[in-house]
């Protein structure tokens, strides 16, 4: 067996303990997390818009009142306002879309985008009978039109989980590992 | 697709032998348990009988067996006989005081079988024996999962109330005390009324009214029982939307697929894992009170990860992540759970149990 000596200079150690601290540094910063939910933020716009996530066709009845594309695509610009959010403890939350302003598309004075996101996710029916029933009724008739058959009891809106769809192919194809490595190269360089 | 061997019966020849239903300590609620009151007769077989049936066309006989060892000498547990073939097990292939699940390749048992039996069994074992059955995975393996758990979860929505006149047979509605239950009863619940005597029918509301969907099929007196349930619906359920509801819907599939072995009782087999299966599992109901309470019991009987009973076996699912919706737009309130759980493998070739290797080895060292 051949043991190889080093000599080891104060100056490289010095050095190496600076690499040391500034890689400590790099990975622990939040600035690292932002990028990385930036990156998956960017991935499901565009996933949402290319209609490449599998989500639910829309009914024939959202479609007339709101036009022929893929779910989610363009419904109140949505997609536009999911943004990243610098969480505590230097985490990162990418799907954040805060509850300033109403959805315009939907024209529902209280509803945020939080709330739509939300209601994507989950899915949700709005009963047509009772007192809350008739307003809805109403509503729709008054703004698209659209009269509902008596004994329809429910509007059902399927749940289109598209953030938990997009992280799928996200990791699938290792871009949360890809970000990392960037980062990491563009702070440090290629030493 | 999983399926109990029908109209089981258990019994011995000897005097000695007891076989006894055990509900403490059981797969689905109630298991056999094989013990003797004399630990040195002679006659040891207990047989299962059950409707005859040829089982060439499913891949597995599944069982699950627990034993209880009363001295450390014993090795050998017991064998099993079906159609004419054995199965030795002993304390190195089933672990002592816990569930085995024992899966036995049944598809070449050709001839039609009406019987098994518990043969050689150890002096000082007890053993307990559940779950019997042949089972077959098929292309239809995602909804298998979505009928187990449509099987498997239940909530208590807790609103009851009484008849205030009778309902016969026929009878296209039902009066039913409404009082300080309204906000709880919608135009569409699903109700069970109970007699008190074991007669229990299940029926569907159109109107708050008492107006039904189908008529009355048994005769329920003035008094008696009637509760307001939280039915569980798949996918399938377009034209019935009941309020409050537990909806198991599938929102996304995984081609990902991965090679596994299954061991058998003799030999093993090689599956492959189709891939994962997205389940959303909601609960929807116009009162917010209610919803809240039942999402309480959800957490506590089901949430972040649960067992229940696929294709024969216990099998455990996984959430990844739950949302609250909130009623904003005059839609229900909604509490939604996300898991993600791997279908059954699906068969792709029987692996005969090696029984001889020959090795010839030869030394780099001269």
């Amino acid at each position: 067996m051949i043991l190889r000596t080093v000599k080891v200079g104060p100056d490289v150690l010095a050095q190496f303990k600076n690499d040391l601290v500034k890689i400590k540094n790099t990975i622990s910063s939040n600035e690292i997390n932002m990028q990385r939910a930036k990156k998956f933020r960017d991935y499901t716009v565009d996933m949402v818009r290319m209609g490449r996530l599998g989500l639910k066709k829309r009914t024939a009845l959202t479609t007339y009142m709101m036009g022929n594309y893929d779910p989610l695509s363009v419904t109140g610009k949505m997609l536009d306002k999911m943004k990243v959010m610098e969480a505590p403890q230097g985490a990162a939350d990418a799907g954040y879309f805060g509850n300033d302003g109403e959805v315009p598309s939907i024209g529902h004075r209280k509803l945020t985008y939080t709330d739509l996101a939300i209601l994507h996710h989950t899915g949700y029916r709005i009963p047509l009978r009772g007192e809350k029933g008739e307003r809805v009724r109403k509503w729709f008739y008054a703004c698209y039109g659209i009269h509902f058959k008596k004994n329809k009891e429910f509007l059902v809106v399927p749940a289109r989980p598209f953030m938990l769809k997009s992280i799928k192919g996200y990791e699938k194809l290792k871009l949360d590992e890809t970000v990392v490595e960037e980062f990491i190269k563009q702070k440090l360089g290629n030493s | 697709m999983f399926t109990e061997f029908a109209n089981q019966t258990w019994g011995s020849v000897s005097q000695y032998v007891s076989i006894s239903n055990f509900t403490d300590y059981s797969i689905d609620g109630s298991c056999k348990a094989l013990y003797w009151a004399n630990r040195d007769a002679e006659e040891r077989d207990i047989v299962l009988t059950f409707d005859s049936i040829i089982l060439s066309s499913y891949e597995e006989i599944s069982l699950y067996i627990s034993y209880t060892v009363f001295t450390s000498s014993v090795e050998e547990l017991f064998s099993i006989t079906i159609d004419g073939q054995t199965f030795d097990f002993n304390t190195s292939n089933l672990k002592n005081r816990q569930w085995n699940h024992i899966l036995i390749d049944c598809s070449k048992m050709v001839n039609a079988i009406t019987a098994m039996t518990f043969t050689n069994i150890a002096n000082d074992i007890a053993l307990f024996v559940d779950y019997i059955g042949y089972r077959k995975v098929t292309y239809n393996c995602d909804m298998d999962i979505i009928e187990r758990l449509k099987s498997h979860i239940n909530l208590d929505y807790d609103v009851a109330t009484t008849l205030l006149a009778d309902a016969d047979i026929g009878d296209t509605s039902i009066e039913i005390d409404y009082d300080g239950i309204t906000d709880y009863v919608t135009s569409t619940s699903v109700l069970e009324i109970d007699d008190g005597a074991g007669t229990i029918e299940t029926v569907e509301l159109i109107d708050t009214s008492g107006t039904l969907k189908e008529p009355v099929v048994h005769e329920f007196v003035a008094g008696a029982e009637v509760r307001v349930i939280c039915p569980v619906r798949s996918e399938d359920y377009d034209d019935v939307q009941p309020d409050p509801v537990l909806g198991i819907a599938i929102y996304d599939m995984d081609v990902d697929s991965r090679l596994t072995t299954v061991p058998m009782a003799s030999g093993s087999k090689i599956k492959e894992y189709l891939g994962t299966l997205g389940v959303v599992i909601y609960i929807d109901c116009s009162s917010k009170k209610k919803l809240l309470q039942m999402s309480r019991e959800y957490n506590k009987k089901y949430g972040k990860s649960f067992q229940f009973l696929l294709d024969g076996e216990q099998v455990e699912i996984y959430m990844d992540s739950s949302v609250f919706a909130d009623d904003v737009i005059g839609n229900n309130p909604r509490m939604a759970y996300y898991y993600k759980i791997e279908p059954q493998p699906s068969l792709i070739a029987q692996d005969p149990q090696i029984t001889t290797i020959t090795m010839t080895v030869q030394s780099d060292i001269y």
